[in-house]
């Protein structure tokens, strides 16, 4: 079980990391190309929009898992402890069934541009490869959730990293 | 079916769901109502974020990470002590002119605060500066982060209203100095009523020493505002200057950033990253609701037709914006708001720049203010105290800032001077 939690985890940090610092590092190579070497790359905004969405949807699970998610404590603070587990477990529901209708409905869009056949302006990709990060980034969110929800059914105290620090 | 999508909303958030996925339910709920084409849910989250210029907010989140983490903050804040640190209030004032500079080269009022904070709060407090003011100012002049450009809710308002980022950067320059100004007064004054001991002057060893350890940091946010004034580069590619300019200085100049530090700063730009997509992927989604059922243009008709005068307009706007700062946070409400906005703006004849800058001090306000107030969140964090004591410290800067709006309300020009200097 801990390894499966280590995998889990590296898969989604390595991925998410991947993508996010290769766009980076793309859009340098475009300056680059375009200024030291005088022949600038048409297709580099095209494919850095694609790979930095697809790291930062793959960040959407990670940002669950440090707190990201920006939500208002105004209600919950004045709440007795019962009612805030009761809360907790409304909350996680409502987002876990969020999560799932995202991951559907990004299924049902793959598999429209898959038979539809439609590709990107600039450099021809494939639409639907483009829009697979929908469903795979749900999918990922989602299992985070159902994990949180385990953790919180289970009374298990979870210590989250502090944000930006 | 505004009003159940706006009710579900709430009690959404209240109830402590995200505020992104908040937004993104409730108005799913709506377009399940009329029968929408659900696939365009997912479609319009990814096509919301699917734009060149959007991808500037990760290279200056990422830019601003690097900075905290690399010692380039560290040794700028050590520059400007040898010089201000004497003044009274000395720490007080180098708190403000490190986050002004930190704001020069990040877009996030948050991030401003945090990389600040993290160093000032426990030396203010050390010097025998009161805890709960140490709280107060760095939360308070953090907020310059989106005043002074870079700034993320400048760039998604450029989106939004389709204006052009580079001017909307300019417009922020002065008032972003002005409220940086009015802050610094107003920390000199307290230090001398309460009778806080400035720190030793240093010696011109000392300051030309600790200055030329800081240049290389220094000349950052010339770089940045350098790079996109000369036409070189879109804001987008300055972000990615600006990112690898600050690997090479700290792992090479300051040898502080090593291979081992590289997946904690990426990890935690990706969280940063991934929580203001999220909220910008579901404000559009409801932005998309508000154009199908024709709201703003509704709300234009009706404004067109009620004989509003302008100044009563731009003070119930500002008004709005003030309360909804105080439960959401800045990427929401502009996403929100801008688009009922923007007819009415016409209408009245206001430019969008100089509006771009009311909205942004009000964002600024958003994130001092509770209950959501990330800047008081992120203060609260790092100086492990409780919410309650930095909201007591922040108080009179929230008048202060207001002053300082009704300033760049009043004065147009403080805002658009420098663009049509521009021109």
């Amino acid at each position: 079980m801990k390894t499966f939690h280590k995998v889990w985890k590296a898969v989604e940090e390595i991925s998410a990391g991947t993508f996010f610092f290769g766009g980076i590092t793309l859009i340098f190579y475009g300056v680059i190309m375009r200024y030291g070497f005088n022949s600038p790359k048409a297709w580099v905004e095209e494919v850095v929009r694609y790979v930095i969405i697809w790291g930062v949807f793959l960040g959407f699970s990670i940002a669950l898992r440090h707190n990201q998610h920006i939500q208002v404590d105004l209600l919950y603070d004045k709440l007795p402890p019962k009612l805030q587990k009761a809360v907790d477990v409304f909350a996680t529901s409502v987002s876990i069934f969020f999560c799932s209708a995202y991951t559907y409905y990004g299924y049902v869009l793959v598999e429209a541009r898959f038979h539809s056949g439609m590709v990107s302006l600039d450099v021809g990709i494939p639409m639907w490869i483009v829009y697979l990060i929908l469903p795979i980034s749900g999918f990922l969110f989602t299992a985070r959730f159902i994990e949180r929800l385990v953790n919180i059914i289970r009374g298990k105290e979870v210590k989250y990293d502090n944000p930006i620090t | 079916m505004i009003i159940l999508l706006l009710s579900i909303f709430f009690i959404l958030l209240l109830l402590r769901v995200p505020i992104a996925i908040s937004l993104a339910l409730s108005t799913m709920v709506v377009l399940w109502q009329i029968d929408f084409n659900m696939t365009m849910v997912p479609q319009r989250i990814f096509t919301a974020l699917d734009s060149f210029p959007m991808m500037a907010i990760p290279g200056f989140v990422l830019a601003g990470v690097l900075l905290a983490r690399g010692g380039i903050s560290k040794y700028l804040i050590e520059a400007l002590k040898s010089w201000v640190g004497h003044l009274p209030g000395g720490l007080s004032v180098v708190t403000i002119l490190a986050c002004m500079i930190f704001a020069a080269i990040s877009g996030s009022s948050p991030a401003t605060a945090a990389a600040i904070g993290s160093i000032m709060i426990p030396a203010m407090v050390k010097a025998g500066y009161d805890k709960k003011y140490s709280m107060g100012l760095v939360a308070a002049a953090g907020t310059l982060g989106i005043l002074i450009p870079p700034s993320i809710p400048l760039i998604i308002y450029g989106i939004t209203a389709e204006v052009s980022i580079g001017k909307l950067f300019m417009a922020g320059i002065i008032p972003g100095i002005l409220l940086g100004g009015v802050l610094i007064a107003s920390a000199i004054f307290y230090a001398k009523r309460n009778g806080y001991k400035s720190e030793h002057k240093a010696t011109w060893d000392e300051r030309k020493k600790s200055s030329l350890k800081a240049i290389w940091g220094a000349f950052l946010p010339f770089l940045i505002l350098g790079s996109i004034y000369s036409g070189v580069v879109t804001p987008t590619e300055s972000a990615v200057l600006a990112v690898f300019y600050g690997i090479i200085v700290s792992a090479f100049i300051y040898r502080e950033l090593h291979l081992r530090d590289f997946r904690p700063i990426i990890i935690e730009s990706i969280n940063i990253t991934a929580m203001i997509f999220l909220i910008i992927g579901a404000a559009s989604l409801f932005g998309l609701y508000l154009t199908n059922a024709q709201i703003p243009h509704e709300v234009g008709a009706w404004i067109a037709e009620s004989n509003l005068n302008k100044w009563v307009f731009i003070i119930l706007v500002n008004l709005l914006l003030f309360v909804l700062g105080m439960f959401l946070e800045a990427v929401s409400i502009i996403l929100i708001t801008l688009p009922i906005l923007l007819p009415m703006l016409v209408h009245f004849d206001i430019n969008l720049l100089h509006f771009a800058i009311i909205m942004t001090i009000n964002m600024e306000l958003g994130m001092i203010t509770p209950p959501v107030g990330l800047n008081l969140f992120v203060v609260s964090g790092i100086s492990r105290e409780k919410l309650g004591d930095v909201v007591k410290g922040v108080i009179p800067f929230i008048f202060l800032m207001i002053l300082v709006l009704a300033l760049v309300v009043m004065f147009p020009q403080l805002s658009l001077w420098l663009t049509e200097k521009m021109n």
